[in-house]
Order: C-alpha cells, then structure tokens, then sequence
C-alpha cells in the first residue's frame, strides 16, 4: 500500500529534510554558480535555468493541484503578475540610478527584492482570486482560474507602462544559475515542510473529503486561500527569474499554454507529490529541447504531439503520476524494506 | 452549567414545498445516550445537518447547553469548534491518509491546541515539534481507547468495516468534541461488531463525560444502549421517552408497521 502524501517519518530536524543540509545546498549552488556557465555552452545553461524555473512552478501549483485537490489553470497568471511587476521595478530603479549597475552587490539586493515584491503582489492576487472563486468546486473552479490567466494577460496586453502589447524590454539579466536553484531550493524546503505540518494536514484533509474535513472544525475556505495564495507566490518569484532571465517580457509568453505545461508536470510527476514535481520540471524541460533537432529533421513542430503521446502513455502505464502520492525516498525505503523482509528472494 | 447538552426549540425546515421538519422540540440531557429512531425519510439526518450547519434551519433555535449559546448561523467548522462533533452515514474518512493522521487532522482543529503560524513551521521550532509529539501521543491514546492502536500506520480505508466506524467516532472526539452526534453508527455491521460497537459508546461516554445522539435502525443497539428514545414520523416527534415506554407506544408501533387491521377489515 502507498504512503500517503503527508506525515511519514520526518518528525525532527534529522535526515534529508533538516535545514542543515538544505543551506549546504544552497552553498553548493553558488559555487557551482562561478563555475558552471564556463563549463558548459550557453545552449545548456538554458535548458538548465529553465529546468529550475519549471521546478518552482511545478512543485507550487502541486500545492494547490495535489495537495489541496483545487484544480487551478491559472498558474501562469500568477506567474507574469510577479515577472511583471519585478521587471517593472528593477528597471524603473536602473533607469533611474544607472550607477547601481556598477555595484554587483546593489543588483542581487534589488533583484532579490523585487523577486520576493513580485511574489507578494501575486500572493496578494492569488487572495483576491482565491476568496471568491474557492468556493467553487472541480470543473467551474478550472474554469475561473483559466479566465483569470486570460484577464490577467489581457491587462497586461493593454497596460501601456508595461509596454503593451510590445511587451517589456531591455530588463537586465539579473538571473543566474545560483539565483534560480537558490529559489527552487527555497521552493521545495518551505513547501515540504508546509505539507508535513498541521498546515498540510489541513490541505490534504481537503483534498480527501472536504465535507468530512468541515465537520472535523477546518476551516476549508481559509486552508485553500491559503494553499492557492501560498502557490501564487512561488509563481511570483518564478515570473521575476524569468523575467529577468529572457530580458524581455511578453504578455503571450503567460497564455494559457504555460499554465497547461505546469499542470501536465503537476500530474506526470504525481498529484500530492514534491519530488514527482521536481522530477517531472526537469524531464519535460529536457524533453521539450531534446525534440527541437527533430522539429528540424521534419520542419513539423512534432514537439506538441510527442509531449501529449508521453502524457497518455504515462497516463496508461502510472495514472497516478511516476511517483502518485509518495516521494521519492518513500519509495526508496519500500524498496529496502521489501528486500529486508525476503532476504533470499529464491521463491522467485 | 446547563443540564442538557443540546436544546431544540420549535426546530423547521422546508425544502421548497416540502416540510422535512416541523416544529421539532427535543432536550438532550448532559451525559446520556439518546436516540433517534424513525421510518426511512423521516427527517433525522436533516435534523443532524441542521445541528451541525450543514442545514440552516427555516425557524427554531438550537442551545449548545455546554456554552449556552444559540448555533444559529454558525457554519459548520465554527460548530465542530464549539463542541459538537458527527460521524456520517456513510462513513468519511480520510482515506489515502493513516489512521494516526486521520485523528491528527481532527486533533489540530480541538480548540485547546496551540496553533502556529507560518514561520515556526517552515523553522520547525522547538515548541513547535514538542507539541506535535504531545500531539501524536494524545491521538495514540484516543485510538488505544477505541483499540486502533495497533493499526495506527495503516491507511484507514484499508481497515475493516467495522474499524473504519470506530475510526470515525474517534476522530469526533479528537476534535475536543464531548456531544457526539452519530448517524447509524451500526449500519452494515454484524452482530458481533455490533455488540462491540455498543461496549465502545458506553465506554466513551464514560471515559469523555461525552453525550451522545445517535440515530440507529438497529434495534438491538438502540434499546440496549439509549437512556431516552425520540421518534420521528415525516418530521414530525410523535413519541418521546424510555425504551420500554416507547417499545409499547402505539403510535410508534403504527409508524413503523402500518396501522393493525381492525376486526372489520378481517370479516371482509
């Protein structure tokens, strides 16, 4: 039987999961982050960095999508409110103050603050939208979201300050490699141990019966607003990565697309499951890129219809998602648990 | 201190043209065992959905006697909160999660527990993690109570109907709960499971100082365990008292089996 999505083992500040090692991983990131971009050729260092921007993504809208069982479509909403208004600010401040270009260390203090700004302003969209339409169930809440993303790019589309429809340019190129596995990092740690508290508790209560969960005192509309804001956050800071990554931003880059390409990471890693998420960001980034040289081979862009084949594949073969509900070590311990009970195997 | 652990007063409620429940007085005493019997559709789950929030009710108030205070328009959470918990009919748990979770879930909402906010469980703080264990220890020592307790890492839809019932009343107390509404907790079991279920609502009841409101077709369940008995007929109480008054109650005799043919009919 699979372990449920909640509550195994990681009682402590012990194992993987102890902040200990999650700052040792931080550090490994910048050293890697002086090195590797001579290492390898820009080419990958793309794939790379938005390997690391889809795992944010991915593992926030699980929040929602997995944990929470609210089945949101307007994650890319999220996302181009942070990467706008982070873009926003860092380019209003470079305009204004070019000297602070010079300064490496004023460029991270302002990048890093304009990412977490972003996040907030989409935590705080993330409420507005979340207040209303959360008491909708199922189908009509995808469908709120998804008009959301839509009235979100809409805006932006005719926002003059934001440059329209020509869309914002000329950000200056902030993202690094350690800024974005430092966030992904950050990501995983607080959404982890969100779903591993009384907190998750709640969420995943939700997902299961909801009615059963207000009859035991949850309060189910604030633990999904919170669940869906939370999410809207992480969106946030991943817009701003983005953002300043690409140096551009278009409103069409955050069509509802991009939202599709979050959830189909959400659901081929594994509802309710953050190492699922993280490995699902990576392989479909992977893919996708792998799949360009045949675009060219054929001059047909396959990529599309081989990104739907694995998804019903993998649908066919693991409906639940590569990992279901279960993390990767809980899988793992199963592994070695089973060999543990049948030292010998010889009945096989 | 009031001596009753609920109080309904002229308690209605009309689903369009229909009148579920009319005009419904019931006092539950504190500490007892009470029960809620009637033919099929006669208005006793709407009762509990109305006294848990589910419902809101056309007209009438409800006492919670424990506060003294009226639940009228208080959604359901802030109900569970105040003190009244419910299984269901058909049972709810939450199924992909352990049993141990299933009470911990209930257990974080009990108003005596500490709640924290968002940086103490991202920093997973001391105070934090103690009470969490304490947390885990209280759950474990509500399921030893219901004998769960040696299947509290298993998922609890893998249970044992039987277990999974007894779950459902667990997870009510480990709300903080001490009025427990149950709605057929008997149905689907066999004999045996039944007379145990009976030892566990007397036993909790006097290890909780719980009052416990039941509505039950078993028989067997409801005359042996209930101090009082209330039926309902289309909405309506027609019969109120101890078991063997109402065993004998015509008219309660006359809901359930029809109307006795009179001589006349017979000679026809």
């Amino acid at each position: 039987m699979a372990p449920s999505g909640s509550n195994n083992e990681q009682s402590g500040q012990t194992g993987i999961m102890s902040l200990r090692w999650w700052i040792v991983g931080i550090g490994i990131v910048w050293l890697l982050n002086a090195w590797l971009p001579e290492l390898i050729s820009p080419y990958f260092f793309q794939i790379i960095v938005l390997a690391g921007i889809n795992v944010i993504l991915s593992v926030s809208l699980n929040l929602v999508n997995g944990f929470t069982g609210q089945f949101s479509m307007g994650h890319a909403g999220f996302m181009s409110v942070g990467g706008y208004l982070s873009a926003f600010i860092t380019t209003s401040l470079v305009a204004s103050h070019p000297e602070l270009m010079n300064d490496p260390v004023a460029g991270v203090v302002i990048f890093a603050i304009s990412l977490i700004m972003g996040g907030i302003a989409a935590t705080a969209v993330g409420y507005i939208v979340g207040l209303p339409s959360l008491r909708l169930r199922g189908d009509y809440l995808a469908i709120v979201t998804l008009g959301f993303g839509e009235i979100i790019r809409v805006i932006f589309l005719n926002t003059n300050a934001v440059g329209g429809a020509r869309g914002l340019s000329g950000i200056t190129k902030f993202t690094t490699f350690g800024a974005v596995y430092t966030a992904a990092l950050i990501t995983v740690f607080c959404i982890w141990r969100v779903v591993h508290s009384a907190h998750g508790r709640i969420l995943v209560s939700i997902r299961e019966d909801e009615i059963a969960s207000t009859a035991m005192g949850v309060n189910t509309t604030e633990g999904k607003v919170r669940a869906f804001a939370m999410g809207a956050f992480f969106a946030g800071v991943a817009g701003g990565l983005f953002a300043h990554y690409l140096t551009t931003l278009n409103p069409g880059t955050f069509d509802f697309n991009r939202s599709f390409e979050v959830i189909i990471m959400v659901v081929l890693g594994g509802m309710g499951s953050i190492s699922g998420s993280v490995v699902a960001a990576i392989m479909l980034t992977v893919l996708k890129e792998a799949l360009r040289p045949l675009q060219q081979l054929t001059g047909v862009d396959l990529r599309m219809v081989i990104y739907s084949l694995v998804l019903i594949i993998m649908m066919l073969a693991r409906p639940k998602g590569i990992f279901g509900t279960s993390e990767i070590c809980d899988l793992f311990r199963e592994k070695l648990s089973r060999r543990g009970k049948h030292p010998d195997g010889g009945s096989a | 201190m009031n001596t009753f652990a609920l109080r309904v007063q002229n308690l209605s409620i009309v689903f369009g043209g229909l009148k579920a429940v009319t005009d419904l007085d019931l006092e539950i005493p504190k500490g007892s065992i009470f029960g809620l019997i009637g033919p099929n559709g006669a208005g006793k789950t709407t009762i509990f959905n109305m006294l848990t929030g589910v419902y809101t009710p056309t007209s009438g108030t409800i006492i919670h006697g424990q506060s003294g205070t009226s639940l009228g328009g208080l959604k359901p959470y802030e109900i569970t909160r105040t003190g009244i918990a419910r299984t269901f009919q058909n049972i709810r748990l939450f199924k992909n999660l352990t049993v141990l979770d299933n009470l911990l879930v209930a257990m974080d909402q009990n108003p005596t527990q500490k709640k924290f906010g968002l940086i103490p469980t991202l920093l997973r703080s001391k105070s934090l993690m103690t009470a969490e264990d304490a947390k885990k220890n209280d759950a474990l020592n509500i399921l030893k109570i219901f004998k769960l307790d040696g299947r509290a890492k298993e998922i609890s839809s893998a249970l044992p109907y039987g277990d999974q019932r007894r779950l459902e009343i667990a997870r009510a107390i480990a709300t903080g709960a001490r009025t427990l509404l149950l709605d057929e907790p008997a149905a689907g079991m066999n004999a045996h499971e039944t007379s145990s279920l009976m030892d566990t609502i007397r036993d909790i009841r006097a290890t909780f100082n719980a009052t416990v409101l039941l509505i039950e077709h078993d028989m067997k369940l409801v005359m042996g365990i209930c101090e009082r008995i209330a039926v309902l007929d289309y909405g309506v109480k027609i019969a109120e008292g101890i078991p063997s008054d109402i065993q004998k109650n015509p008219r309660v005799i006359e809901a359930y089996l029809g109307k006795a043919a009179t001589s006349e009919h017979v000679k026809k």
